[in-house]
């Protein structure tokens, strides 16, 4: 059955599912394809989770972000992650400036203070310096000497690592990834898309995304999205979801005892659910169904597992085992 | 509870009581054919009647009732609303069904547009459940069934000659009962009950009779018990007939005469009109006793075997398929083709008093013959409390007998065994020693008694 465009007017539902897809539309002005990226991304921002970009180089994830602030009106910063960047170099650090009354220490907001902070390559950064994003990406708070400093609102952190270039890089820790609620691949385009990408920067005159809602609105949007009931039945798959990830748990599939090392942790049956919620009220509904679960599961999972040696050692790949792990499940 | 939701939700549940009324039909069906499958196996090794019938019935009432008790199972809310989400709703149903007591807006939405989509829902969408699998189980069992039906089993034939022998039994016991009430009406109160419990034991031991072996020895029960209470209605008449009772004791008398057999008897002039009145009494006494010796014929292995669906040949006492007493008098065996009280009745009784064989033809009954053509003669017996059931058939294999010297020799078992062929002296003295003794047990007059001992001392004197 199609999804139904209900008619309760003047709904902030109704209204929810209408800027969810301008604001789609708007940023698929600027990004040829990449339509599962883009809503996931979207997803998660409005969710109010921090989103790790996996790519290639050259396909377009900085921009997408920076299309991204652009159409929800918000400030923007990108950090460019090196081994040598030190956590103060993106939390600011206190410096001494001289005033009239004399010399005074004075906190220099770095690029974390942000709506949405762009961590480039955050996977070449010294584990110190990643270390120093997990308060800013959980609490939405940044410490420096002693003093705790809350992060505007909306806040999301968008990481970008490359799959390829492994050398001289530091893998996320997995305290780290726990704390993105998507790990989103982003696709090399195809060949139609690739041809729309070439013709957009040759031609001149290609249509700018606009802005399109502000913060208090997205935030609304947010607030919208966490009141979706779910039913208990919808509920409790994502549990058993989550669960069947555990390869220590009694109802784990034949695959997830074999191949996974250790599951998701229950931030990942936070994530599925409150991405769900959005899904629900950005395809006109007002309650989650299980496809909506289907929907987020691989991008709030794929991140928190980890495979065993077997796994890797007779070439199994992530994306495989999840939709193994995930058709196991039943509805009951 | 949202009455709009519970409304939207009706047709959905009569949609689902109609699958699930579909589901069970299929399901009875299998658990029917199976259990008709089960009764094919268990029918290999054990006769059951009626195959088509017990093929049929469990396959009825298993899809009958599985069907019935499937849509009279009350379909819930949630179920409904579970069929209803399954059907592209995306969960709608259900969670408005639980959000119901919620007054937060978006649960109101989430109602009014749970209503809406319900509305618009095509009920033919709710399919029933996979009914793949149950009906290819109930084909396979179909098939199997039907080859089981059809593949001729030995064991069927057993039970259709058990149900042969059943409807002979009805058919006998019915008879029986009404030549039992024909017959009440001439006997005495006592011998009337006596009559009565006889009837209703044999019919209850032709109930119980699980074979025609049974009902043979049920029926040879019944009728050693009727030779002896005609022995003594024929006692009582003759006394009656000697004019040694009393004025009462006379009339009572003549009456029992009637049914007292007269044949051969030394009973006066008074018994011997009696006697003229009936051939039936003359043979058999009581007519009882030929519709018990009529059922004993139709109740005879090769009859039950060959009994028609609806047989009345071996009630009909109809000639032809036993070997009764030929014309020389030599001895049949097994049941015989007399007119009413074939199968040799009579044998393994006094020869003389029960004369069971009065109709047989050319009137060379047994017990009809001067006794001193009796000599050298034999008698083939068939006492069930004498012999050995197992050897019942060789009676019907037992060669005749062609001269009086090759009588010398016992042929089969021996004396007192089916077939078996014993000198009339013999017999004659078992006879007299039965009777004399029976005569003692019964409650007769000392002067009945003297009868019948003066009746055998007649007999030796004539031999």
């Amino acid at each position: 059955m199609s999804e139904m465009n209900n008619g309760v007017k003047g709904s902030g539902a109704e209204r929810f599912a209408e800027q969810y897809e301008k604001i789609r539309s708007e940023i698929g002005k600027e990004m040829i394809g990449q339509q599962d990226v883009v809503e996931h991304l979207l997803m998660a921002v409005i969710a109010g989770g921090n989103v790790l970009l996996e790519g290639v180089p050259g396909l377009g994830k900085t921009h997408l972000v920076r299309v991204l602030g652009k159409v929800l009106n918000l400030p923007f910063s990108r950090i460019q992650f090196t081994p040598d960047l030190m956590p103060a170099d993106i939390t600011g650090t206190n410096i001494l400036v001289r005033t009239e009354e004399g010399n005074a220490f004075r906190f220099q907001e770095g690029p974390l203070f942000s709506s949405i902070v762009l961590a480039d390559e955050i996977n070449r950064a010294t584990p110190k310096t990643q270390a120093a994003l997990l308060e800013a990406m959980q609490e939405h708070a940044v410490t420096v000497a002693g003093e705790t400093r809350k992060l505007p609102e909306p806040y999301f952190v968008l990481a970008t690592q490359n799959p390829v270039e492994q050398e001289g890089t530091y893998p996320l820790p997995e305290a780290q990834l726990d704390r993105f609620l998507f790990k989103v691949l982003v696709p090399f385009p195809t060949l139609e898309e690739l041809g729309a990408i070439v013709d957009l920067t040759v031609k001149d005159g290609g249509q700018e995304a606009q802005q399109v809602i502000g913060a208090e609105e997205l935030l609304a949007m947010r607030a919208a999205a966490r009141s979706v009931p779910v039913a208990s039945a919808v509920q409790e798959y994502a549990l058993r979801l989550v669960l069947a990830t555990h390869p220590e748990s009694a109802d784990a599939p034949e695959v997830t005892k074999k191949y996974i090392r250790f599951g998701a942790s229950p931030r990942a049956a936070q994530a599925l659910l409150s991405v769900s919620r959005v899904r629900a009220l950005a395809k006109g509904r007002y309650n989650v169904a299980f496809d909506d679960i289907r929907f987020a599961a691989p991008a709030c999972l794929r991140h928190r597992l980890a495979m065993n040696f077997e796994a890797v050692s007779s070439g199994k790949e992530m994306e495989g085992l999840l939709q193994e792990i995930i058709s196991a499940v039943t509805e009951k | 509870m949202d009455n709009r939701l519970l409304k939207a939700l009706r047709p959905v549940k009569r949609r689902v009581r109609r699958n699930r009324l579909l589901q069970g039909a299929a399901w009875g069906l299998t658990a029917g054919l199976g259990a008709a499958l089960i009764l094919r196996i268990v029918a290999l090794f054990t006769p059951v009647e009626g195959k088509w019938l017990w093929a049929a019935v469990p396959v009825a009432a298993f899809t009958l009732l599985s069907a019935a008790g499937n849509a009279l199972r009350p379909v819930a809310d949630r179920t409904a609303a579970q069929a209803a989400d399954g059907c592209g709703l995306k969960e709608r149903t259900i969670t408005a069904l639980e959000q119901a007591g919620s007054e937060s807006e978006i649960c109101a939405l989430q109602r009014e547009d749970a209503c809406r989509a319900l509305q618009e829902l095509e009920v033919r969408k709710i399919r029933p459940g996979s009914a793949r699998k149950p009906l290819l189980t109930a084909l396979g069992c179909g098939i199997l069934v039907l080859v089981l039906l059809l593949f001729p089993n030995p064991r069927d034939r057993e039970a259709e000659a058990r149900g042969a022998l059943r409807r002979i039994l009805k058919e006998g016991t019915e008879k029986i009962d009404r030549a039992a009430a024909e017959d009440e009406e001439r006997l005495k109160p006592e011998q009337r009950n006596e009559l009565r419990k006889l009837t209703e034991e044999l019919k209850r031991e032709l109930l119980d009779s699980r074979d025609e072996t049974d009902a043979l020895v049920a029926l040879d029960r019944a009728e050693q018990r009727m030779e002896q209470m005609e022995s003594r209605t024929a006692g009582d008449a003759l006394a009656a007939a000697d004019g040694t009772g009393t004025e009462s004791d006379a009339g009572e008398g003549s009456e029992e005469a009637e049914a007292a057999d007269g044949t051969g008897t030394t009973a006066d002039g008074k018994a011997a009109q009696v006697s003229g009145n009936s051939s039936d009494i003359r043979s058999g006494k009581l007519a009882t006793s030929n519709a018990l010796a009529a059922l004993k014929t139709a109740v005879n292995p090769a009859s039950v075997r060959n009994a028609p669906r609806t047989s009345t040949a071996g009630t009909q006492g109809e000639p032809g398929e036993g070997e009764g007493q030929d014309g020389q008098g030599n001895p049949g065996a097994g049941s015989g083709s007399g007119n009413q009280a074939a199968n040799g009745a009579g044998e393994g009784t006094t020869n003389l008093e029960q004369g069971g064989g009065g109709n047989l033809p050319g009137g060379l009954a047994k017990g009809n013959r001067d006794p001193k053509y009796k000599e050298a003669q034999y008698e083939t017996i068939y006492d069930p409390e004498r012999t050995e059931l197992d050897v019942r058939d060789e009676m019907t294999n037992q060669n005749r007998l062609e001269n009086e010297e090759s009588l010398q020799v016992e042929t089969g078992p021996g004396k007192g065994s089916l077939g078996g062929s014993v000198p009339w002296d013999e017999v004659f003295r078992e006879y007299e020693e039965t009777e004399t003794r029976s005569a003692e047990r019964e409650n007769l007059t000392t002067k009945e008694r003297q009868w019948v001992k003066d009746y055998y001392s007649l007999l030796t004197d004539q031999r």
